[in-house]
């Protein structure tokens, strides 16, 4: 019993990073139909940059630094990878593109870096607490409560400020929203700054409790687009409990059956979810127009 | 005001106007009627920059608009009741009405008092004011025609286009929304209002132009227009 | 065939008839020469490896072109379907000591049951859904084959021994090539194979399987309205695909000797895309092309001096189309200063470093997003685009086109007393929107009724209830034929289609980049028994059925007055045009019942005469026509019987004459004139 709090304990936390990174997908589909499929790169990007700063300003300052840094690789993904596709209606574009410069950015990384793994010192000390007969890394929580912060942060934005309700009137209606006077290409480059600046974030906060190197977050990004997918890319709370139950399946997987075998769930699942209701768990059946 | 000429514009290799020309003279209520299929939401999407024209010009205030962008037109003072509502769903009522402001907000047009301007919005439609707080989804179709017209009025228009206002509402409805379009007549508010239903429109409009085929068959005084069966021609097929 | 009317919007003139098909002979015969004299030329064992590399990667690659090109959909898990056929003949080999031949039939077979594996959950989903659902598969593929270490060794891999291709020893002979051909007969199987694939590629684009797979990329729905089921056709479009795959999987492992997990992973099929991409969609030859391209590349970035000559040449190209685009006050001068400077800017960059092979994979990026935006059909698309005579062949081009056999077939049950179809109480909610409100409906055979209401009034709703979009939410439909009944409601669009009833759109749905001729014939797939054997066979039957059915789309095309431009595009096809392929392609289904769905919009007065023409003789054959109109002298030129609807109810019916002159018709249209305190100020 204490095994599995402590597994599903351990899940929580992984499952948070999903969550945040699934996030990022559905600010991009909401507003543009588009998401970034080098989603996983801004990830690593971010943690190794975080990397470099902290020894000469410490884990905290660096945090702004990394979301100013995520923000600007979103603008660069969306001007260069995503306009000149939509401008041409190509859905094949875009999936390519952002491939591209995904692979771009993680083969500068490991030039830059190197291929070998590295170790990100923590903010927190790295002994475990005990609450109540599981044991739980500091860093843990604080994925948790960084993760659930962040995404707060944006709801935040979103819900009070001008141009959030702009981002929200953009995934609603874009045509509606230009009706407005709201330059909705200039939407739609802010959700992919909002989104590669969550994808760094969430790679500083995962980085300590795991390696740290340019192909940290590819397998993440994937299994992230799986949550999305059953989270709905419409819905914000889904995507939350996708990550959720994503996570405590790896860990029970990871443990009863094998390592090795760890990732499998989520793929398993993105395709059984697919099969069944293509618009995930939490997304709205659109009605066909002929 | 709004000077319309030799406007032709269209779908991919469907050329839906053909040459338009009108104008909406400041203060007036200009009427499009026509069947359906005729052109009318074509003209409002070209004149508030969701598509292209092809040829013609589009002159607000003097100012050329053909063929910006329509978050451009908004800005000089063009707002565009859609078909269709098309109001926000997921944003509440309150929030939907502050986005029709939204050039106001950030600085493309003068400010002026936001907040005033959604006072006298909810003094016009007191249906909305209960809902404020609602999300536009939620409400009823003849809640949604008041919030986007009520949307549209908070970018302090120069000229209001209303596109076709009364569909898919029930007649009692009907008789509110036009309602309120009188109440905006009297104070003078300038509006192009494209309608399918002929007669409600003839009723509150100064002038009126019969569309046909993406072509201006007719135009003239809406009030000589009710009774005149070339009208109903133009709907019904039969001799012109 | 002349052309009487100018396109609209067609890339090249289609003047002269395609040397495609000559110009693919020509280069079949150099290929195979080439083939076979390239390692008596080049005798360097290591060179003709490589050859072997590109050769299997170009099998694989030609299948992945008919995901990729033909249904138009982008696959990131077909290094996944690589690494299933290279394991399956790896691991016959590690536990049953089975060789070269087997190993094939097991990466086949294998493989393609893992090709319908995969089709089942990309079914329902398309675009970047897709994408992830294969990236998915060949993830879990991966994480399979390295865990399942007692079946495939796991992480250690599988060495195989060299291949004995033939064994002369079994009829007690010696091999007569003697022992330095022996060497070759690996490299020789491995081309016999790629000629064997393209010319099964060939045969499966050619029939009606390959316009199956070119429509449903076009327009899913008006392909499940013609009866061709989009899910049975994806799935044989992976199944294929996948055999494909298995082939060059199983080829490859005996040609490494060598498998392991971590080989077949998202880079390859990266790699695979960019082949396809770069190399050219729809062909053979870009398959060829992008093989080459991608094996050769990182041999090419290990050396340096070569990177920078090419580097410089890059430069210099980019430097003279710039600077003629400026001169010339091209257009988009100002968009290619983006591609121009980092052209410029990679040969630099290139003398600055000592080796660029660390950055193979920025170049591969690089390369895609360069082929993305800037030659998006590839190489092969360029070369076609800059000399016409040399765009694809479409189906039957170069071969006589006449007309044969009737156009329709008519229907007997003329005027009958009984109706062809009965609607009941037909309601169609969305969520608290009524869009039917229980409409009853009859429709008599070989009559036209019309079927008109206001904007919003639930005609288009109709429609799609009569055609398998909707399903209602009570109520029926049912449709009479010869002796019997059937209930239509809750059938697919497919079912449907089969069933006699064909439609046509309201935004025209045309298979946009197949020609006229080719859209009809997707209406006529109904009438093809051949097997997906027989067309790669290309048997007798094969042949004969393609002969019949082109006559037969012939006199179809003739019967709506297209026949002079069967072989144009139907994207190029002037509107109005398209209106009456439209109709075409749904005569093909040999209808009972024929519903149009606002046939004349946005046509001019001259094409709404010929479309009306055409209407009638449909009706005179015997096919029953629901009219969806606005234009109402067409309506009431037509009809013979008018129903009409607002706000989901039948407010009238009757003769078109009747109802014009309904007064509840009128208010329908033209609304009541508004209660209003002030009618004393008019």
């Amino acid at each position: 019993m204490a095994i599995l709090l402590q597994l599903i304990a351990s899940g929580v936390a992984v499952g948070m990073i999903y969550a945040a990174i699934a996030f990022g997908y559905q600010l991009t589909f909401a507003t543009s139909k588009t998401l970034n499929f080098g989603q996983g790169e801004a990830l690593a990007l971010g943690a190794l940059f975080g990397l470099t700063l902290v020894p000469f300003i410490g884990y905290w300052l660096m945090i702004p630094l990394v979301l100013v840094f995520g923000f600007a690789l979103g603008a660069v993904v969306e001007r260069l990878g995503v306009r000149p596709a939509v401008k041409i209606k190509s859905e094949y574009g875009w999936i390519m593109a952002t491939i591209a410069l995904g692979i771009i950015f993680k083969n500068v990384a490991e030039n830059i870096w190197g291929r070998d793994d590295l170790k990100f010192p923590s903010p927190l000390p790295e002994t475990a607490l005990q609450v109540g007969g599981v044991r739980i890394l500091p860093m843990e929580l604080l994925i948790v409560a960084g993760a659930l912060l962040m995404m707060l942060a944006v709801e935040i934005f979103n819900r009070k400020s001008i141009w959030g309700k702009a981002v929200v009137a953009t995934s609603n209606d874009i045509d509606a929203a230009g009706l407005m006077g709201i330059n909705t290409q200039k939407v739609i480059t802010l959700s992919y700054s909002i989104s590669a600046m969550t994808a760094a974030f969430a790679g500083v906060l995962v980085a300590p409790v795991t390696l740290t190197g340019a192909t940290m977050g590819s397998v993440l990004a994937l299994k992230a687009f799986a949550v999305a997918i059953i989270g709905g890319l419409e819905s914000g709370l889904g995507v939350i409990v996708g990550g959720l139950i994503l996570g405590v399946a790896e860990t029970l997987t990871g443990f009863y059956i094998s390592t090795g075998y760890k990732d499998v769930p989520g793929l398993i699942l993105l395709l059984v979810v697919l099969s069944i209701r293509p618009v995930g768990l939490f997304g709205k059946a659109v009605i066909k127009k002929v | 005001m709004l000077e319309v000429t030799g406007l032709s514009a269209g779908y991919g290799q469907v050329e839906v106007l053909h040459g338009l020309d009108f104008t909406v003279p400041k203060g007036q209520v200009v009427a499009l009627i026509g069947s359906n299929g005729a052109g009318k939401t074509t003209t409002m999407r070209a004149l508030s920059g969701m598509i292209r024209p092809r040829a013609g010009s589009i002159r607000l205030n003097g100012r050329e608009i053909g063929g910006l962008d329509s978050h451009d037109v908004a800005r000089f003072g063009l707002a565009h009741s859609p078909e269709g509502r098309r109001v926000f769903p997921t944003l509440s009522v309150e929030d939907n009405l502050t986005l029709g402001a939204f050039p106001r907000l950030t600085g493309s047009r003068p400010k002026g008092d936001v907040a005033a301007d959604r006072a006298r919005a909810f003094e016009l439609f007191p249906r909305l004011k209960e809902r404020r707080t609602q999300l536009a989804g939620t409400l009823s179709g003849g809640e949604q025609q008041m919030l986007a017209m009520g949307r549209a009025l908070m970018l302090r228009p120069e000229i209001l286009l209303l596109d076709e206002p009364s569909m898919g509402l029930a007649p009692k409805l009907v008789e509110e929304v036009f309602r309120i379009i009188r109440l905006l007549k009297a104070e003078q508010v300038t509006m192009l209002l494209v309608e399918q239903f002929a007669m409600a429109a003839l009723g509150v409009a100064d002038h009126a132009y019969v569309l046909e085929n993406g072509r201006i068959r007719f135009q003239g005084p809406a009030q000589q227009m009710r009774n005149d069966p070339a009208v109903r021609a133009a709907y019904l097929g039969g001799s012109h | 065939m002349a052309q009487t009317l100018a396109p609209a919007e067609a890339p090249a003139p289609a003047a002269a008839p395609s040397l495609s098909r000559h110009v693919g002979l020509l280069g079949a015969v150099l290929l195979v020469v080439g083939l076979a004299v390239f390692p008596h030329v080049v005798t360097s064992s290591y060179y003709v490896h490589l050859m072997v590399v590109i050769a299997i990667y170009a099998i694989l690659i030609l299948g992945l072109d008919i995901v990729v090109g033909y249904t138009g959909q982008v696959s990131l898990g077909h290094a996944g379907l690589f690494g299933v056929g290279a394991y399956a003949a790896a691991v016959l080999f590690l536990h049953f000591k089975l060789g070269l031949w087997w190993g094939i039939l097991a990466g086949i077979g294998v493989t393609s049951a893992f090709g319908v594996l995969l089709a089942v959950p990309a079914l329902r989903v398309t675009g970047p859904y897709l994408a992830m659902v294969t990236l998915a598969f060949g993830t879990i593929v991966q994480i399979f084959i390295n865990e399942l270490t007692p079946l495939t060794n796991g992480p250690l891999g599988i060495t195989l021994p060299p291949a004995r291709v033939l064994d002369f020893s079994l009829i007690g002979m010696q091999a007569p090539w003697g022992a330095a051909g022996r060497k070759l007969e690996f490299y020789y199987l491995v081309c016999l194979a790629l000629l064997a694939t393209i010319l099964v590629v060939n045969r499966v684009v050619r029939s009606p399987y390959g316009r199956a797979f070119e429509a449903l990329r076009d327009s899913p729905i008006a392909c499940d309205c013609m009866g061709v089921s989009v899910y049975r056709y994806k799935v044989y479009a992976f199944v294929i695909s996948a055999a494909l795959a298995g082939l060059a999987g199983a080829l490859f492992a005996w040609s490494e000797r060598y498998v392991a997990p971590n080989s077949y992973g998202f880079e390859l099929t990266v790699l695979f895309l960019l082949a396809v991409t770069m190399g050219g969609r729809k062909s053979r030859a870009g398959p060829i092309i992008g093989s080459a391209i991608i094996v050769m590349m990182p041999n090419v970035l290990a050396d340096i001096a070569l990177v920078r000559i090419m580097a410089g040449i890059i430069a210099l190209a980019a430097l003279v189309v710039g600077s003629l685009a400026f001169l010339r006050r091209q257009e988009n001068r100002f968009a290619l200063l983006v591609p121009v400077g980092l052209c410029l800017a990679f040969f630099p960059a290139t003398l600055l470093l000592e080796s660029v092979t660390d950055f193979r994979l920025t170049v591969f990026g690089l390369m895609i997003l360069f082929v993305v935006y800037y030659l998006p059909d590839g190489i092969v698309g360029f070369v076609r685009e800059k000399i016409p005579a040399l765009r694809p062949a479409h189906t039957a081009e170069g071969k006589s086109l006449h007309a044969e056999g009737a156009a329709l077939s008519a229907q007997s049950g003329g005027a009958g007393a009984d109706p062809l179809l009965t609607v009941d109480q037909a309601l169609m909610q969305f969520g608290g929107l009524k869009a039917l409100a229980g409409v009853d409906l009859t429709v008599r055979p070989g009559t036209i009724h019309g079927l008109i209401g206001p904007n919003g009034s639930g005609k288009s709703t109709m429609m799609n209830v009569l055609t398998g979009i909707y399903r209602p939410t009570s109520g029926s439909v049912t449709l009479a034929r010869g002796q019997g009944s059937k209930r239509l409601d809750g059938r697919t669009p497919s079912e449907i289609a089969a069933a006699g009833v064909a439609r046509t759109f309201q935004n025209v749905q045309l298979f946009r980049e197949m020609t006229a001729l080719e859209n009809v014939l997707v209406g006529l797939h109904h009438s093809f028994r051949g097997t997906l054997f027989d067309a790669i066979l290309g048997t007798p039957r094969r042949r004969r059925e393609e002969r019949e059915q082109r006559a037969r789309a012939m006199a179809i095309l003739d019967f709506v007055g297209l026949g002079a431009l069967a072989q144009v595009e139907a994207r190029n096809l002037p509107y109005g045009k398209q209106r009456l392929l439209e109709i075409g392609r749904a005569l093909a289904l040999d209808p009972v019942l024929l519903l149009l769905d606002e046939p004349a919009a946005g046509l001019t007065a001259p094409d709404i005469a010929e479309l009306t023409t055409i209407i009638r003789k449909i009706r005179d054959a015997g096919i029953t026509v629901i009219l969806i109109e606005h234009h109402m002298d067409v309506v009431m030129g037509l009809c013979d019987r008018v129903s009409v609807l607002d706000f989901g109810h039948k407010i009238a019916e009757g003769s078109a004459r009747e109802v014009q002159a309904d007064p509840k018709v009128v208010e329908a249209y033209l609304g009541s004139p508004v209660a209003d305190e002030e009618t004393a100020h008019a």
